[in-house]
Parts: structure tokens; sequence; C-alpha cells
């Protein structure tokens, strides 16, 4: 079977940085994806993304498909003509919509009898013919964020495309994609090569963009500027920081990646090292450096896209661009520490945290009582959270935020550590943010978790009191983030607090009036449906989490423990026959009248055997269960009530609930009230038989 | 530290007789984008001195002057570069402005506030207007064939322009060519302090 290499490249305007890897993966998927789809056998495949280019290269690619043969079965033949003889219009209709004539038709013996049918060849698609159609449909699927019309072009790509190369074998010749003849010349790097390449053979495509310049694999590029950046940092003896999401980001912006290392003056290391690290990194994409104690040396390494001949003027080049940021931040430090963060508080009444909620004073006022309660509950100093909460919002007001954005909590750390603040408050103005983002790492401190709890609860019960949840797309003050890291901080740092009592709270902090009186009831709902989803994304099954949410309880921790009890018990070999068995009684119970009286049961109403056996194992199991339960101990419980398994079956099998006499019937079904009672304690397990 | 001062229409983005009105006509010239954040990279304070009389015709209001701005900017700096400043005169050339180009109002206001004398800076143009002003305030002009930049290259080497030794301003294809070869000679006199 005839088999070429085929390479894709699409040269293009530079692509955006941060989303090249996704556009050159997806793109390859693409390609295989349309190969695929054809039935078109290949083999190894490599994936390549430049700024200036996303390329596939696959070998031993089929040339063409294989034909197939195709049957279609139609009218029984039986049916097939009528009582003259003649094709019945059924055989007709049938003989027209394949596009032959009835003649035509071939008799097949199927399951369902004798029936008319065709069989047909289709011609396999040929790679060389279907390859435009390949790349468009891979070029129509790619992640792109905003698309850009651009040209007389109708098609929509996130950046202009200047050239498509199409190579099967030495065969460039493959039509049209997005209006540009295929071909077989490419571009080398966008300074340091000039005019086209051509490519005898796709297997050339590396080196001869690697003699223009231009390392074309991501990976390899991605690994060149890694090692690159570590013997610079090594030259200094000192450990380059290197952040996966900035390595990818700035493998992005350069083909022919030359790490150079300029330094700044030694006194900008008195500004806090996160406002220095964040001019580095967020504007210049810089790798920051720091020695073997974590401390941040004035050095950056930066990556240039070009081999300049005179790379002291490309360092300095990037000194003097580097200066004024690491100035404006050194100003504003030094400013800032002119006005104490207490003396800022006042100035809160001119920033409005919500037009119908109030100003960030208003706020502020709020959440110190809620800290305050909070701290009191996990056993913490409630005047370090009212405290910390008084100053939480004051950095917001400072020049270092104004400018640097990110340097929010971080910048009122330092503030308060230089106002002489208790340090506890200080670490908590910061970390009262954390986590910032899915799988940030959680406060340290009760004080910060007193504040951040505080702060997301009253941010949650404002907007949801005054009708602005947060829809499928819009979230504008990140509830579901809020409602998550509320969840974790309780569930992981172990803080056993009720969260429908939090909710109440923060919204008795709000004036009479202002927010809907069911507000605390609607945030809790939706808090725990992010919990929810948060034990889906965590693969525990969603039965699980129903039958431990079917309780109505509202202490997250106390969930959390139920749920990985239940999930324990549901890999458990009884765990399904004594769902089941919940589940029977369940239903039985259900279908009594509601003024059904349960009592207590009677041994003396203990006819047969197997209910004899099921009472007595109840009453000695609910004894170690409850214990394992006065101490939260679920899993264990659980385990305990498992032993169950075969005299619950055994009760099913050898007894009849309704029975004729009244007495008995009544004192079974106390048993069985008892045997659900009790499984109750921890879960509705019941809820984990499926289906139905 | 080493000024470039760029032209807009014809050298950054494609220009049009009927004037650049909106974002939807604004379209970069390949390779624009990455010249201007190559040399921002390299240590070059980038800024742009633009003729805008489209803002006293009524053709365009200046957010939708702002709206392109903003694009451009985050264009260059979504490729991990700065343009320091973006200076524009309003004013119809009848007017008789002083930053109208050739005039050197535009020039004088990027050293106001940058701080970048233009003296030794780079200027890059398509027009004889840009050639005359960069000349005026001591730049190295160069000249690109891109938007009005081919016509006014003949001319120029036929010697048929207002400009004293000619011979001297080169000329490029376009702004990443222009951006290649200052990259690449990074000539030390460009810092003509």
């Amino acid at each position: 079977m005839a088999t070429e290499t085929l390479l894709v490249e699409l040269g293009t305007e530079e692509l955006p940085p941060k989303a090249l890897k996704s556009l050159g993966l997806s793109f390859r998927d693409g390609i295989l994806r349309g190969l695929t789809e054809r039935k078109l056998e290949f083999g190894d495949v490599q994936w390549f993304a430049t700024p200036r280019r996303l390329a596939v290269m696959v070998s031993d690619v089929q040339l063409q498909a294989p034909d197939e043969t195709v049957e279609v079965l139609g009218p029984p033949v039986a049916a097939a003509r009528d009582k003259a003889g003649d094709w019945s219009p059924a055989a007709i209709g049938f003989a027209k919509k394949q596009g032959v004539k009835p003649e035509q038709l071939q008799e097949f013996d199927s399951p369902k009898g004798a029936r008319l049918g065709l069989r047909s060849t289709v011609t396999g698609a040929g790679t060389s013919a279907s390859l435009n159609e390949i790349i468009q449909g891979s070029i129509q699927q790619l992640p792109i964020p905003k698309r850009m019309r651009w040209g007389a072009s109708r098609v929509e790509f996130v950046r202009p495309v200047h050239w498509v190369v199409a190579m099967l074998g030495s065969n460039s010749d493959h039509g049209e994609v997005l209006g540009l003849a295929t071909g077989n010349t490419t571009r080398g790097h966008r300074f340091h090569s000039s005019g086209d390449i051509t490519l005898n053979r796709p297997e050339d495509y590396q080196s001869a963009l690697a003699d223009a310049k231009v390392v074309a694999s991501f990976e390899q590029r991605r690994e060149m500027i890694r090692e690159q950046v570590e013997v610079e940092a090594s030259a200094l003896k000192a450990n380059a920081v290197i952040d996966d999401s900035l390595l990818d980001e700035v493998t992005g912006l350069v083909e022919w990646p030359v790490a150079l290392t300029g330094s700044f003056e030694e006194r900008f290391l008195e500004v806090p090292a996160e406002a220095l690290v964040s001019s580095m990194k967020e504007h210049q994409k810089y790798f920051h450096l720091e020695d073997q104690d974590g401390k941040l040396r004035p050095n950056f390494i930066t990556i240039a896209n070009i081999e300049s001949e005179d790379p002291i003027q490309v360092i300095a080049g990037n000194e003097r661009v580097i200066r004024p940021r690491l100035s404006d931040a050194a100003f504003f430090f030094e400013t800032d520490k002119k006005t104490s963060l207490e003396q800022r508080v006042a100035k809160l009444e001119s920033v409005v945290f919500q037009q119908k909620l109030g100003t960030l004073k208003d706020k502020t006022a709020r959440v110190m009582v809620i800290a305050a309660e909070l701290a009191s509950r996990i056993d913490s100093d409630p005047a370090l959270a009212e405290r910390a909460a008084l100053l939480s919002k004051t950095d917001l007001l400072t020049e270092m935020v104004l400018e640097f954005s990110d340097m929010q909590g971080i910048a009122g750390y330092y503030y308060a550590l230089h106002d002489g603040e208790d340090e506890n408050v200080a670490v908590a103005l910061n970390q009262q943010y954390w986590p910032k983002f899915a799988g940030d790492r959680l406060p340290e401190n009760p004080t910060a978790c007193a504040l951040g709890l505080a702060d997301r609860l009253d941010t949650l019960v404002g907007i949801f009191g005054i009708g602005q949840p947060p829809t499928g797309s819009k979230d504008p003050f990140a509830l579901r983030r809020a409602s998550l890291a509320v969840l974790r901080i309780m569930v992981e740092l172990g803080l056993d607090l009720d969260l429908r009592d939090c909710l109440q709270l923060a919204a008795a902090q709000y004036p009479e009036g202002l927010i809907a009186d069911d507000t605390p009831g609607k945030v809790f709902d939706y808090m725990i449906e992010r919990f929810r989803a948060w034990y889906e994304e965590e693969s525990i099954p969603a039965e699980v989490f129903k039958s431990v949410s079917a309780r109505n309880l509202s202490r997250p921790l106390d969930i959390q423990r139920r749920v990985h009890a239940v999930h324990a018990f549901t890999a458990l070999p009884e765990a399904a026959a004594l769902a089941a068995a919940n589940k029977r009684v369940s239903n039985i119970l259900e279908k009594l009248e509601p003024s059904h009286v349960f009592g207590e049961v009677s041994d003396n109403l203990l006819v047969e055997p197997e209910e004899k056996q099921l009472a007595a194992q109840l009453a000695t199991l609910t004894k170690v269960a409850q214990g394992h339960l006065a101490d939260d101990q679920y899993t264990e419980a659980l385990a305990c009530l498992a032993g169950l398994r075969e005299s619950v079956d055994a009760f099913f099998d050898g007894v009849m609930v309704n029975a004729d006499d009244e007495a008995l019937r009544a004192n079974r079904l106390s048993l069985l009230k008892a045997l659900r009672d009790l499984f109750l304690e921890v879960a509705d397990i019941s809820q984990l038989v499926v289906g139905k | 530290m080493p000024l470039i001062v760029l032209d807009r229409d014809g050298v950054i983005n494609e220009d049009s007789d009927a004037y650049i009105r909106s974002l939807a006509d604004w379209r970069p010239i390949p390779g624009s984008i990455a010249a201007i954040a190559a040399l921002s990279k390299a240590g070059f304070t980038i800024a742009v001195a633009t003729n805008q009389s489209g803002l006293s015709r009524g053709y365009l209001g200046l957010e939708d002057l702002e709206a392109i701005h903003d694009k451009l900017r985050e264009q260059v700096e979504e490729q991990g570069g700065q343009i320091a400043g973006i200076f524009y005169c309003p004013h119809l050339p009848q007017e008789g402005c002083s930053c109208r180009k050739p005039a050197t109002g535009l020039l004088e206001a990027i050293e106001t506030e940058l701080g970048e004398s233009p003296r030794g800076a780079i200027f890059i143009g398509d027009s004889l207007k840009d050639l005359q002003a960069a000349r005026a305030c001591g730049c190295q002009p160069m000249l690109v064939k891109t938007g009005k930049g081919a016509p006014t290259a003949s001319a120029l080497q036929a010697g048929e322009l207002a400009l004293a030794d000619y011979q001297s301003v080169p000329i490029y294809d376009d702004l990443a060519a222009a951006a290649r070869d200052i990259l690449l000679r990074l000539p030390a006199s460009k810092d003509d302090r």
C-alpha cells in the first residue's frame, strides 16, 4: 500500500503566545482526525508550533483509502412484486433512492428473512484530494478566542495566514487552503532569515528551519530555554525560578531562543520581592533569580528571539526598560509607607463595593463582626480577626496596588508589618485571598481563615441578596470561586463550622430590608451545589453525594467525612445488597399511613428465626456503631453495619413483613424502621441504588 | 535610551485614501507588530507620531482613534513589547498648526513627554513629510515601501524630492525589514548622546 510522509504547515502572523501550545496540539489533533475520518492509516506523528507557524508531520500516510463494499437492505423479497409479478412500489422506491433500476437489486439473506438489497463499492478517499478539506477542518476546530476576518478572504482565523505548506512526499499541489495555494515553500526566522525556503521532502522540515534559525518543535524549544536559563543562573550561582506558564509563554514568543542575563540596582531589593517579580514576569517576561535561601537576586534572565552580534547592547536595553518599572515600585513603596493602613480606613468610604451594598467602609464594618465571631468559633483570637478585618481592604488605596493590582494583599502584609501590626494580622491581610484559584494553597493562620471566610460570606450573601446570583456565563464577583474557597477552607483545614449559621450571621450584618429574607437559604443551596460539582471532579459518584445530601446537613466538614465514608462503603462487597435492602425498606415504610406509630421492637413478638437473628445482630451492632458515630467515625460505622448484610438478606428471604397478625406486622415494621434509622445516622444509602 | 519614532498609517498598518476611520478599518501590515515588539525588547523606546486630520474632518472620533491605539498596544504587548507613547496631530493641513508633519511639534511632544531626545533617533516613515520632520529634528530617517512608500522611494531615488542628502536615507521593503537591519546591526552610534 502506497504511503508518503505528510507535512502540513500554516505560516502566520505572530500567534498569541499564551495560546500557542494549545493551538499546536489542537491543529495536530484536527489533522489526525481528518485522516482517521477518511479511514487513512498513518504512522508516527510530530507537531510543531512557533510564533509564526503551526505544523504537523505524519509518517507513512496512506495515499488512498481502501474501497469499501457497502450493503444496503431494502424491502423483503416477499413484498418486492405485486400479484401481477410487477415490481411493487416499495421495490421501485428503494431502487430509485439507491439510484439504480429494480432489476439491479439483489437478494440477501438477513436475520429478518430474505430482503432485496444493493451491494455497491464506495471509492476510498484520495489523500491528496482531501488534504485541503482536512486542513480546513482542523483550522475550523482550533480553540480560538477571537477569530479575525482579514483581507478579502471570507475565512476567519486568529491571525492572518501567509502561506500553507502541504506536502505528501514531494507532491505539494493539493488545491487551496484559506484562499492560498498549497506549496512546498516556507519561511525562516522573522529577522534572521529572508525569502522563501523550498523544501524538497517533508523530512527536511526541521533541519531546513534550523538553518534559517528556527527551532520548530515547541517541546524542544521549551527545553532549550529551560536549559539556557539554568546555565545562565548557575553562572551566577543562583537558582532561576522557572514558572511553567511563563516558560510556555516565552516559548510562544521566540523561534530562536537566546538567554541573556541582566541586572538591576541592588537598592531595589528593599522593595517587596513580589512587586519586583511581578514587574519582571508580567510585563517583561523575565525569569527571576533567587539565592540558596530563596532571596531575590538583583538579576533577571530574558529570552531574546535574536542572536545579536552585540548582546551587551541588548542586555543594556533590557536593563533600561526594567529600571523605570522598578523605580516606580520603589517610589510607591516609600510613599505608601508614610501613611499607615489604619489612617487609610476612613478613605474606604470613597470606594464603592457594590452600588446597593455600599462602600468598602460598610463592607469592612460587616466583615469585622463576622470575622470576630468566626474566630471565636474556631478557637482563635476574635480581637486579631477584627483588627485584620478593619485593615483588610486598606491596601487597595495604596499607590502600589493601584499600579500593580496583583500586589493586593501582599502590599497589605508589608505595610502592616511596617506599621507594627501583629504578625497574625499582617499575614491575614495577604492570606485572606487564598486560595486564589482552583488548587491554590490555603491560608496558614486562623486569623486569615476567619477573615477570608468572613469576607467571602459577606460578598456571597450581599450579591445573592440583591438578586444577582451568578449565571452560566456571568459571575462578576467570582461567587463560584468564593464558594469553593469557603468550602475548601472549612473542609481541608478541618474547621467544623455550620454553613447555614455562618450565612445567617453574614446576612444579619446587612441593614433590615436591604437583602431578601430567603438569602441565606439560597446561598446555602448554591454552595451545596458547588460541593456536588467538586465531588464530581474528584470522581466520587453523584449518588454517593446524594445519599449524604439527602440528610440535609449543613456542616461541610461533616458532609465531607460522610461522603468519604459512603464512598469507601460502596467499595465493600456488601454495599450493593445493603443499598437495595435500604431502598426496599424505604419503599415499604413510605407506603404506610402517615399516622403509623412505630413502637420499640418487642422480643416476644419475634417469631421467625431470621427476624430474631436480625433483631439480635441489630441490637449488638447498634451499640458498636453508635460508639463510632459519637466520634464522627463514619467509615468505621458503615464498615460495622456492613456486617448486617446476611441477616438482612435472610430476613427478606424468610420473613413475610405483611403478616396477617397485626401485632407481628407492626413489630416487623418497627424492626425495619430501626434498621433504616441506623443507616440514616450516616447517610441515606438507599440513594446508592442507581437506575429506575 | 535609544528612541525609534514610527509613522503609523502606511508603516504599522495598511493606509487608505479614505482614511482609517475605525477599528474595523485597521489592519496591521504583516510583520509590523512583531517588528515593534522586537525593537522594544531590544531596548528601544518606541513612539508613534501620526497625522490624524480625519479627526478634524469628522471622519472618526477620539474613541475610534483610541480603540485603534489600544488594539495596537495590546497586540505589541502580547508579543512582549511596549509602545511608550502614541502622539497624533488632529489638525487640518490648512490650519497651519505646529504639530502636523513635516512640522516638528509631535517630535517635540515626544521629547517633553518621554524625556527622549529625537536627535539621533531613528524615524521610520512612508512619506516625504516623515522624512522632512525627521531631518528637521536631527533624527535618522528611514523609508519603508509600504503605504505611500513605493512612489516616495522612486521619487527620492530620482532626486525629485525636497530633501537634502537624500542618498543617505535607507529604504526597506517594510517595517519588519527595517527592524531586521536595525536589530542585527544594532549600530552603536544610535545612542547618540
